[in-house]
């Protein structure tokens, strides 16, 4: 337990910055982020300029100013990159079966054959109380997340049998 | 590779999750932390998970139980207009759960909702104050506070035959647990089995006490000489401070003048920074009027090394006239060191901006009253800097003389060629911690250079770069965000 009481504002303008990028849901201004952020315009800058150069970032336009937006390219390189170093192959092969499995269950349960084919019962019967709807949400979430990570694995683990095809141990320099 | 891009907030909330996960562990101290899938049936895609002693948490030798976890997790795409999200203390030998709730239900007692379980049923909720702040921020004030919350948490008779219900005001009656189930066992006895001598659990209405925040979004900094990464005391300057006496029509800029060339890298940053701060406000082609006069340091430098500083004073006494002469509203003498004939400078027919004035303002309404002092010799030594922080109520402390001897070495041999070694900034380190023993509250830094060496992630100080607040206030003068200094 720390002494001192945690918040936003125990965290360094660096990292208020690293956090308000990474969770927003559409490119942000410099001043928004500067403002979202609660930092001088200076580690904004700092901040920005080293998470672009680390290809974190993209600058872009944000009606007409100047702005940043998440390079997704480089975040899913950067799963992928983790689950590669972090796994042995058949660690990996085991986490993609559960997740099949996971997904399964799912497509029993509510006997849809993919998340699409679920909403679309969802949104046909108008049985379903304000309750079962909300349910269904979250189910629809879970689905969908279930879904990508199925996805992300699936490559981690060609692009693991790829890099030792080729001879290399997975690191950092090898997976860009 | 075909690269798949399926969910993209499925890839921040995945980032976000590992995050707070990040933060239980080295920030709370939990352990076996990871983050989970939610369960498909639960809400919000993720969990942040971590075990925890409640002995340890709470400090606390008494607490009935040995094992605990926190589970947050937030819903960045809730249909709501800011994040949806539970965080709950779950301790499984007493079948509690404690957690906030911000989601769609129970409506009616507000955005947040406070919520007590058994096992997995909800015997209480009560409404609780809304944080409206970035999820990250959310996270740690919950769990910082959890220690108050789960204390709180008390038992009382319930007297189930005879229809006498205790139950804590604010919340609702009809979500008691059902009669017969377990509540949990507490080795005091006093919580028992469900029956006729059972016990409801309730929170105390912490609302005020726990959570006084203005849950209002922070307000839009047009002050941002506060920036320095700081915990602790609100830094937004009272709103007074913040009134422009001349909002310059959106088509005009204060012209900003640069007194520069100590050295031109320097100047070369002012110039580039106030272009882009002001860049970043107006957008478009907009770019920040300013004259530079970047003076020739090879005149300059032989009268420091020769300690001739009126002539310094007069050399740039007649720059900064220059200055003014070619239009600008406003001065700003680019250089630490050189603010030593400040008072020379400053007799030039225009507003002078102290470098000193945005650090030590910003200082001073984050409560700090004495800041630790690294620069050059001269910036260390000399009365200037003292004095001038002393004006706005701000104390200084220096290294000694063989730590001031090495940090000017440091900036001179190193800095100022570029040259980052990690040995110096250990040293640096030490000589801040020294800082910090003999009574300062924040390091400042004194010296352009230093920055490239020490910034604050290295120290948990707050850090006052008084360069980089300096240019602040360059930009906030030219939009007219703050009135010009008399």
């Amino acid at each position: 337990m720390s002494e001192t009481p945690s918040s936003w504002d125990d965290l360094t303008g660096h990292e208020r910055v690293r956090a308000v990028v990474e969770t927003a849901d559409s490119p942000m201004s410099v001043v928004d982020i500067t403002d979202r952020a609660d930092v001088s315009r200076t580690t904004a800058d700092d901040e920005l300029a080293m998470l672009a150069e680390r290809n974190d970032l993209v600058e872009t336009l944000v009606d007409g100013k100047r702005g940043y937006e998440t390079n997704y390219v480089s975040v899913v390189f950067d799963e992928m990159q983790s689950l590669v170093e972090d796994h042995t192959e058949e660690e990996l092969t085991t986490r993609l079966a559960e997740l099949e499995a996971e997904r399964e269950q799912l497509q029993t349960e509510f006997d849809a054959d993919s998340l699409d084919e679920f909403r679309t019962q969802t949104a046909e019967d108008e049985t379903l109380s304000v309750e079962e709807l909300r349910e269904r949400r979250h189910v629809a979430a879970s689905w969908d997340t279930l879904d990508a990570e199925l996805t992300l694995v699936r490559h981690a683990l060609r692009l693991y049998r790829d890099v030792v095809d080729i001879g290399q141990k997975p690191s950092r320099s090898t997976v860009y | 590779m075909v690269v798949f891009l399926a969910n993209r907030r499925n890839l921040d909330s995945r980032r976000l999750h590992d995050r707070l996960k990040q933060r239980l562990e080295s920030e709370f101290g939990f352990q076996n932390v990871r983050t989970e899938r939610a369960d498909p049936h639960s809400p919000g895609p993720y969990r942040a998970v971590g075990e925890i002693d409640p002995r340890v948490f709470f400090d606390d030798q008494s607490s009935p139980t040995t094992e605990a976890r926190v589970e947050a997790g937030f819903e960045l795409d809730a249909p709501a207009d800011s994040e949806h999200y539970w965080i709950n203390w779950v301790e499984p030998e007493r079948r509690l759960l404690v957690g906030w709730h911000r989601d769609d239900t129970h409506s009616s007692l507000g955005p947040v909702h406070r919520q007590i379980n058994n096992g997995s049923q909800p015997v209480a909720h009560e409404p609780a104050t809304f944080v409206d702040s970035h999820p990250l921020d959310v996270f740690l004030r919950r769990v910082d506070t959890l220690p108050g919350v789960v204390d709180s948490v008390q038992s009382t008779d319930w007297v189930r035959d005879g229809r006498r219900e205790v139950v804590p005001e604010g919340f609702e009656p009809s979500s008691l647990p059902p009669e017969g189930n377990r509540i949990g066992r507490y080795p005091t006895g006093l919580l028992t089995s469900y029956g006729s001598a059972g016990v409801v659990l309730y929170l105390a209405n912490h609302s005020d006490t726990l959570y006084p925040l203005n849950t209002t979004r922070r307000p839009r900094r047009t002050v941002t000489s506060a920036g320095c990464d700081r915990p602790g005391v609100p830094d937004t300057p009272p709103e007074t401070d913040l009134q422009p006496d001349s909002d310059p029509a959106e088509s005009e800029l204060r012209t900003i003048g640069v007194l520069g060339g100590m050295s031109p890298a320097s100047t070369t940053h002012y110039y580039e920074r106030i272009v882009a701060g002001v860049n970043d406000t107006r957008g478009g082609h907009t770019s920040a009027p300013v004259v530079v006069y970047s003076v020739d340091f090879g005149t300059v430098a032989p009268m420091i090394d020769a300690d001739d500083w009126d002539a310094a004073g007069d050399y740039l006494a007649q720059r900064a006239e220059a200055v003014a002469a070619a239009g600008a509203d406003v001065l700003l003498l680019a250089t630490n060191t050189m603010h030593r004939v400040a008072d020379r400078v400053a007799a030039a027919p225009i507003p002078f901006v102290h470098i000193v004035d945005p650090a030590a303002t910003a200082a001073r309404d984050r409560g700090i009253e004495t800041v630790g002092v690294l620069g050059t010799e001269t910036t260390m030594a000399a009365d200037f800097y003292r004095d001038r922080f002393a004006t706005l109520g701000v104390d200084t402390v220096v290294p000694d003389a063989d730590a001031r001897e090495m940090v000017d070495r440091v900036i001179f041999e190193e800095l100022v060629h570029g040259e980052i070694r990690d040995d110096s900034r250990e040293q640096y380190l030490d000589v801040i911690a020294d800082l910090r023993a003999a009574g300062a509250e924040a390091v400042v830094l004194g010296c352009t250079e230093i920055e490239m060496l020490i910034d604050s992630d290295d120290t948990d100080l707050p850090v006052f770069d008084t360069t980089a607040h300096h240019v602040d206030r360059a930009v906030e003068l030219c939009l007219g965000e703050r009135p010009l200094p008399e």
